[in-house]
């Protein structure tokens, strides 16, 4: 036997002794009495992890992802909701040499009416206007004011049935917005005359004038149903 | 755990490409064909194209310039596919002694198949004039 051994046999009868004398003094038949905060959090984990969903949130990671998921997808459905999307899909430029092509975004169009199922008209005329011609289809409508010497030229068109191709050369366009409403507006100054384009999201109105821009705008948004 | 990350990374990737593409729908792009000088009397042109029960509605408008446009005649083409070139079916021509010109028309029992309206306009100043050719979307009977 080495001193090693001897060490470790002199160790055990020590602690033994000291380890009895600690059991001799412990009351085991009183069950121990957890604090209110080791209880609540326990509480916590068992529910958490009744849940259904609780593989998703398992982890730290996992919980973060959804998050991200959440916002992406509220972010996308909110592209669904009429005046939102309306806001985002609107007219679609192209530009050749000579003209330039404005369409409505192909993806909404299939969601409006057919055809012209309500009748649009402008209710705020400047004075001395009177309607020389009308003219009606299924698909488009189109009115002409004039005082005998400006002109008011309405055009209402659906959605899938409208598509124009404007001077490029002689004439601009700009953006305007107003009330959550965008208007593409094309000036030439070869007659001085505006064309104003917009949608309700139904249908396509257009109205050319030799007046004024603000007298056009106020025009365009006094535009309603018949 | 990185598996989902790049799953959650390519969505958010895919709805902000949806919503890019959208921002930039005012981008225009330059036709490569050579330059012609049109439009010198026209300020705009359309050629609409509808079929319904069998039933084409075939609309052009020709909006000149007031005070410069005199004329403007409109001739209408129904055109159908046929391989990869187009056939005319139906012709239609009016004119217009004014600056601006809307001329509808229809053509019913169509075959089926993909047609398409050519619209020619003759924009007249006086005696000189120029033509300008536009197509309608393409539709199916």
């Amino acid at each position: 036997m080495n001193e090693y051994s001897i060490f470790q046999k002199a160790l055990g009868e020590v602690f033994e002794s000291e380890l009895n004398e600690f059991l001799a003094g412990v009351d085991l038949d009183q069950p121990h009495t957890f604090s209110d905060k080791f209880n609540r959090k326990m509480d916590k984990l068992i529910k958490r992890r009744e849940k259904s969903y609780y593989t998703l949130i398992s982890t730290a990671g996992r919980r973060v992802a959804c998050i991200i998921l959440i916002i992406v997808m509220l972010s996308a459905s909110s592209l669904t909701v009429k005046a939102v999307r309306d806001a985002v899909y609107d007219f679609i430029m192209r530009i050749f040499g000579d003209h330039t092509e404005v369409i409505v975004e192909s993806d909404i169009s299939n969601d409006y009416p057919k055809t012209i199922e309500d009748e649009y008209y402008i209710s705020e005329l400047p004075e001395g206007f009177e309607l020389t011609e009308e003219n009606k289809s299924k698909y488009k409508y189109f009115a002409l004011y004039s005082n005998g010497q400006n002109y008011i030229m309405f055009y209402q068109y659906t959605m899938l049935f409208y598509i124009n191709n404007y001077d490029y050369e002689n004439t601009q366009f700009k953006k305007y917005n107003y009330s959550n409403n965008e208007y593409l507006i094309n000036y030439t100054k070869v007659d001085d005359s505006y064309i104003f384009i917009w949608n309700d999201g139904y249908y396509v109105f257009e109205v050319y004038s030799n007046l004024t821009k603000n007298e056009l705008i106020e025009m365009c948004k006094s535009t309603k149903r018949k | 755990m990185k598996k989902l990350l790049s799953l959650v990374t390519a969505i958010t990737m895919l709805f902000s490409t949806g919503i890019l593409a959208n921002a930039e729908e005012y981008d225009s792009f330059i036709d490569e064909g050579p330059i012609i000088e049109e439009y010198s009397y026209t300020h705009t042109i359309s050629s609409g194209l509808a079929i319904s029960n069998k039933t084409a509605y075939c609309s052009s408008s020709v909006v000149g310039y007031y005070g410069t446009t005199t004329k403007i005649i409109v001739t209408q083409t129904l055109q159908k596919k046929a391989g990869a070139s187009w056939t005319g079916t139906s012709t239609w021509t009016k004119t217009f002694n004014s600056w601006y010109a809307n001329y509808d028309n229809t053509k019913s029992s169509l075959i089926g198949g993909t047609y398409r309206l050519k619209t020619v306009a003759k924009v007249y100043k006086g005696s000189n004039y120029e033509t300008i050719t536009v197509y309608s979307y393409e539709r199916t009977c």
